[in-house]
């Protein structure tokens, strides 16, 4: 097929999957809105250009402030299958969305102060340094999400690669049985139908763990230099600058993630063993 | 899985040994007169008696303050349920709050007796229903690149169609509000038409509207023929649901249509389609089943 075309293709697959996922649509607009900003720091850029990001900063918001709910559910209520988000994994899965849903929650209170439905008042006002102590706790929380969600990832990447050695060592025995014996080809054949989609499972496990890892990485170094920056009031051009550089690669990099887990699906292993 | 009373039952348990000592050091006058306790003779029976009224009124509470507790824990997951559905994805999170900025909102303010009081809210929220409806654009053209309409009937084709000449009139309208483009007298008027000797004037804004209603009764069409169509009580509720859904959403362009002006009137209609709205959203989450989405 036509290079161009295909690009076509893909890009609209990947705008109709934005149009239907909140996460991949929160991710576009950041990076949209965080592009304009950068080019407005490079020089001046025109009256609609400001509108507009004006605007996608307002869907940021909107998305922001309502992932407490879905979040929140997930968390607290049993799912279709009666079991709660905590007996169904890990314990640093649970810190991890636990501070999640903490840092959607004061999300949520931003957002709504922002739109004058309640005054945070006094909560927001109050300061160490430069930054509020509302701020404080706001970045400490997905801090520590981030935190969580790195020890996750790395667990799964250290439990994958075990797992994709055995795999590894599977396939060669079942090639060398292919390779050497003649009878019982069919069995062997499906044996190693099945080995190699177990193989491309945990790869594609893999390649999404190590996306987390980076984003997760970037966004901690991300929180922390802006909260850093804010507490010693350095608001200079360089320094924006690079805030919003760091921003838009983890975004980036994030929405790469949701894109390959897209377009990867995992491989259905449809031999059974026998 | 755990009832939410379990919970309480497992606290409750812990404060049991608790509130029965605390108990027997009450006076018998302050047990009801029926109670056996009255009609014991001996000190002995008497603590026995008490003890006995003590655990039932302890179970009895228990059995209240648990099944009040389970209420309470049923209503707040609805509530959180709802709020996550209309959140689960920019499509429905864009067809329940596009609803707010222009009527519901008006009404709170009418009855609050404050204009503006939610003039940043209505600005937020015409932020984000624009910038989705640019994306549903490409959602649209996808629809028809990856030829899903052969699995639909001909009036949701056609809905879709119109939904998708909506979406594009909308965008060109934000773009011309930004300063993107500029579309001149295009956008304020276009002509009149004369319905019933009223003359209405027509924009490109009244256009998309109207295709906007269109792309509703097309697929409240497409609904009503699924209704008729043999299929399990999924399919069939689901259908009547979309049903009402949209035949809530024709009704309210024809209110505007007709010239309905009054801010109470189309803020309750707009309530009735975002509650019918709400109801398609929660029973497809609920059963988890494929149907046309707009």
């Amino acid at each position: 097929m036509n290079t161009t075309f295909l690009c076509c293709h893909y890009g609209i697959n990947a705008m109709a999957h934005t149009a239907t996922h909140f996460d991949s649509l929160e991710k576009a607009a950041k990076i949209s809105h965080r592009m304009i900003d950068i080019a407005a720091l490079a020089g001046r850029i025109s009256e609609p250009f400001s509108i507009l990001t004006a605007q996608i900063k307002d869907l940021v918001l909107a998305i922001e402030s309502t992932r407490f709910f879905g979040i929140t559910h997930q968390l607290a209520f049993p799912d279709e299958k009666g079991c709660y988000f905590f007996q169904e994994n890990t314990k640093v899965k649970c810190a991890e969305r636990v501070f999640l849903s903490a840092h959607t929650a004061l999300k949520l209170l931003v957002g709504a102060d922002r739109v004058n439905l309640i005054k945070l008042g006094i909560i927001a006002s109050y300061s160490i340094g430069y930054v509020s102590i509302f701020r404080y706790f706001l970045e400490g929380t997905i801090l520590s999400y981030y935190f969580f969600g790195n020890w996750d990832a790395r667990g799964k990447v250290s439990a994958t690669q075990e797992r994709l050695s055995m795999a590894i060592g599977k396939i060669e025995k079942w090639k060398d049985r292919q390779q050497t014996s003649m009878a019982g080809t069919e069995r062997t054949h499906l044996k190693l139908k099945k080995w190699e989609a177990i193989k491309y499972n945990l790869n594609v496990d893999q390649t999404n763990a190590w996306i987390k890892i980076a984003v997760t990485l970037s966004k901690m170094v991300l929180i922390s230099s802006a909260v850093a920056l804010a507490v010693l009031n350095i608001t200079s051009a360089p320094s924006l600058l690079y805030l919003l550089t760091l921003g838009t690669v983890s975004d980036v990099i994030g929405l790469a993630g949701i894109f390959y887990a897209e377009y990867h699906p995992y491989r259905r292993i449809a031999v059974t063993s026998q | 899985m755990l009832p939410y009373g379990t919970y309480f039952h497992c606290i409750l348990r812990q404060i049991k040994p608790f509130s029965l000592t605390m108990n027997t050091q009450m006076p018998l006058s302050y047990l009801p007169h029926d109670t056996d306790i009255h009609k014991s003779s001996t000190s002995e029976d008497c603590k026995i008696a008490e003890t006995c009224c003590d655990g039932r009124t302890f179970s009895l509470l228990e059995k209240g303050l648990q099944s009040s507790f389970t209420i309470i824990a049923h209503v707040v997951e609805n509530v959180f349920l709802t709020l996550k559905v209309i959140c689960a994805d920019p499509n429905s999170f864009a067809a329940v709050i596009r609803k707010f900025d222009p009527y519901i909102l008006a009404l709170v303010e009418k009855i609050n007796k404050s204009p503006g009081e939610f003039q940043k809210l209505k600005s937020v929220i015409g932020s984000t229903v624009s910038c989705i409806n640019v994306l549903q654009i490409a959602a649209d053209i996808d629809y028809g690149v990856q030829a899903k309409y052969k699995q639909e009937g001909k009036f949701a084709v056609l809905g879709r169609l119109a939904m998708f000449v909506a979406h594009v009139g909308e965008t060109i309208l934000w773009f011309s509000q930004i300063g993107f483009i500029n579309l001149k007298k295009i956008a304020t008027s276009l002509g009149n038409i004369s319905i019933f000797t009223k003359a209405i004037p027509i924009s490109l804004r009244w256009v998309t509207a109207r295709t906007c209603g269109i792309a509703y009764a097309l697929f409240a069409l497409d609904a009503l023929q699924r209704t008729m169509k043999p299929g399990d009580i999924f399919q069939k509720t689901m259908a009547k649901l979309e049903l009402s859904a949209n035949a809530a959403e024709v009704l309210l362009d024809l209110m505007l249509v007709a010239g309905v002006v009054n801010v109470i009137s189309l803020g309750i209609m707009a309530g009735i389609c975002v509650s019918l709205e709400i109801g398609v959203l929660l029973y497809q989450d609920k059963y988890k089943a494929g149907s046309p989405v707009k």
